[in-house]
């Protein structure tokens, strides 16, 4: 651990400019589960907005679905609340009202777009190009976390839709976006963007009916490319770690190599990205993905009992292996240790 | 010194270059915290896992096999593990992870008695008992994990024998005994801060509170939120709920200062307010589909009420974090 003056030096970052940086206040800058409670309510209220549009178009206009009218009326709010976040005037009430109207204005159109054309794909393309203009336009972190969140759901009801159980596998795309992103940041603050990408695959497993989980099945197809991504990426953790000095090199690298190899030849898409997190918090020092990882490791070892497709002797024998490699990388390390560095 | 999210000031502000966030980054991470997290990582998962199969394989071939080996399997398990635990020690976590697993097998014990024998017995009995009996491991252990293990089991036996006993008892409600679970809870809670304070640093660990606070705010939340949206019709939870999150802000801003601790709690308050004005609009005003203007009318009050209250809530946790900074 460094403190600024030593960080300034090793990175040639000017000390004067670096403190007024870090004094600076900015809604933006609130700890992570902070802007989830905001976010949080962002969103009730902006399905609150959502309602009172779709029944003023009801009641006042008399149209019984939402239709171009709906996208009509969401585009304005989008825009309105879009140009009125950029002007970064806005106060506090202001700044919610805004990020609320303007998520509002996003389900309109991508709901009115998607019920008039009938078409579930033309509203998940509809909702990533706003989420797109919306990161690209306006800088507000919470807006931008909502709007690709939105965009990610829809791409995730699509894919299931489209393609069935095999939806983890097109999706599990996300994820080495989502860690380039996290590890090697544009100039634009694009974190919620990438949290939302390293998240759509746990949390569609978790969430999404994949028709019972067959990705756990090895008589199929499915799943593995998303395993196989998920390895590739846990790898390139541990050879990134190893390189920056975050993960002790040799034993300790290889085995948590050939445990990523066996979670991920043994578990199910979703968890191996569940481990794909922790391993990213571990590596980065981030206590968010370290926390929801772990949380999501654990609700996969909980719904592996449901998982019917394959019986309680295969789904023992499964855990029973993965958690005696857990067990066994733990007591190595324990071993390094009292033999002392190397 | 430096941490992550300071590096992403940085770098939101352009002084750290691309390329150079992840090395930076490396270097204000706490390796020693990181690694003892990753070891109680892998432990946790490794124990979990291995104990979630071995479950899973007597399920398997549980109907086949006699009661007396059933019993046989599970105490063979549970004398395995405390002796393990005794080998390897009680102050090393592998130990402890052992007393906990111990624990557990006390419980699928008794789910085994119960499922053999048919005793009829109230269900409120079985945690009950596990509780009573798993207690001395908890107490050897000496394992925040496994208090909260305890916890959970002992609350899950006293809200069931509440309502299968107490419910004949005028003003005893399921409402009523869900927020007495959470008083129980913060009850825990304050035992955890004292004994915390006392210098019982394996107690000590800040998840511990946070698990504390988000249990017993959760168990008060749910009946005021459902009487505030009009599911339920017993308002006295919510004279409960109010004074638990003030106290919960007052405490964690100025006594034990912790940001965490107090927005959660504060994020509770928040929605409830803005269920709170859910109900005094629908309750002043009222909303009805067949008057347009009143509807729509409604809409926009709740819209704004619930804009403000998400406003507020920032405000408030802006201040909370001046006095936790002034308090520190």
């Amino acid at each position: 651990m460094i403190g600024l003056d030593e960080l300034c030096l090793r990175f040639a970052v000017p000390p004067a400019e670096a403190r007024t940086a870090l004094a600076a206040e900015h809604h933006d800058h609130a700890p992570w589960y902070l802007q989830a409670v905001l976010g949080f309510g962002g969103w009730i209220s902006a399905i609150a907005i959502l309602v009172f549009v779709v029944a003023f178009l009801a009641l006042a206009i008399g149209l019984d679905e939402p239709g171009w009218e709906a996208v009509v009326a969401g585009a304005i709010l989008f825009a309105a609340a879009a140009a009125w976040l950029r002007r970064g005037t806005a106060g506090l009430f202001g700044l919610h009202f805004a990020i609320a109207t303007a998520m509002a204005g996003a389900t309109l159109v991508t709901g009115g777009f998607g019920i008039q054309t009938e078409s579930l794909w033309g509203a998940t393309a509809v909702a990533t190009a706003l989420a797109a203009v919306g990161i690209l336009g306006v800088r507000s972190l919470i807006l931008q976390f909502l709007l690709a969140g939105m965009a990610a759901v829809l791409v995730a009801i699509a894919l299931q839709d489209r393609f069935g159980a095999g939806a983890v596998d097109p999706l599990s795309v996300a994820a080495p976006i989502g860690l380039f992103l996290v590890l090697r940041p544009p100039r634009l603050d694009l974190r919620p963007l990438a949290a939302i990408l390293l998240l759509a695959t746990p949390f569609a497993a978790a969430v999404l009916d994949f028709e019972s989980m067959p990705a756990l099945s090895f008589d199929r197809p499915e799943g593995w490319p998303a395993r196989i991504v998920h390895l590739a990426l846990f790898l390139v953790l541990i050879g990134i770690g190893t390189k920056r000095g975050a993960i002790r090199p040799g034993a300790a690298a290889l085995g948590g190599a050939l445990l990523a190899a066996l979670a991920s030849l043994l578990l199910p898409a979703g968890a191996t990205a569940a481990l794909l997190l922790m391993m990213l918090g571990y590596t980065l020092g981030h206590r968010p993905y370290a926390v929801i990882g772990s949380g999501l490791a654990v609700w996969f070892i909980w719904q592996f009992y449901y998982a019917l497709e394959i019986h309680l002797l295969a789904k023992s024998i499964l855990l029973a292996a993965v958690g005696t490699g857990c067990l066994a990388l733990y007591g190595a390390l324990a071993l390094l240790d009292r033999r002392g560095p190397a | 010194m430096l941490r992550l999210a300071e590096i992403d000031r940085l770098h939101a502000a352009g002084l750290i270059a691309p390329e150079s966030f992840l090395p930076a980054a490396v270097a204000v991470r706490d390796k020693d915290a990181w690694d003892l997290w990753a070891r109680r990582a892998l432990l946790a998962l490794g124990a979990g896992q291995l104990l979630a199969g071995i479950v899973f394989f007597f399920a398997w071939n549980w109907a086949a096999l006699p009661p007396f080996a059933k019993f046989g399997v599970i105490e063979g398990g549970m004398l395995v593990a405390i002796a393990a635990a005794l080998i390897v020690g009680l102050d090393r976590p592998i130990g402890q992870a052992l007393l906990i697993a111990a624990s557990v097998l006390t419980g699928v014990l008794f789910a085994v008695i119960g499922q053999v024998y048919q005793t009829g017995a109230d269900a409120w009995l079985l945690f009950a008992a596990w509780a009573a009996l798993m207690l001395p491991f908890t107490v050897a252990s000496r394992s925040a994990a496994h208090w909260l293990v305890w916890i959970v089991v002992l609350e899950t036996a006293l809200g069931l024998f509440a309502e299968q006993t107490l419910r004949d008892i005028p003003g005893i409600t399921g409402i009523r005994i869900q927020a007495a679970l959470g008083l129980l809870t913060f009850g825990f809670l304050a035992l955890r801060e004292l004994t915390a304070a006392r210098g019982a640093a394996w107690l000590a660990a800040r998840w511990t509170r946070l698990v504390l606070v988000a249990g017993g705010a959760m168990l008060l939340f749910w009946p005021s939120a459902g009487f505030l949206l009009f599911f339920a019709h017993d308002p006295s939870v919510l004279l409960l709920f109010a004074p638990a999150m003030a106290v919960l802000i007052l405490v964690y801003t100025r006594m034990l200062p912790d940001f965490g601790a107090a927005t959660m709690a504060l994020g509770f308050a928040s929605l409830a307010v803005v269920a709170l004005g859910i109900r005094l609009i629908e309750s002043t005003i009222g909303f009805t589909w067949s008057e347009p203007f009143r509807a729509l009318f409604t809409l926009a009050l709740m819209i704004g009420w619930s804009i403000g209250t998400t406003a507020l809530t920032a405000a408030a946790a802006k201040r909370l974090r001046a006095a936790i900074g002034a308090a520190a």
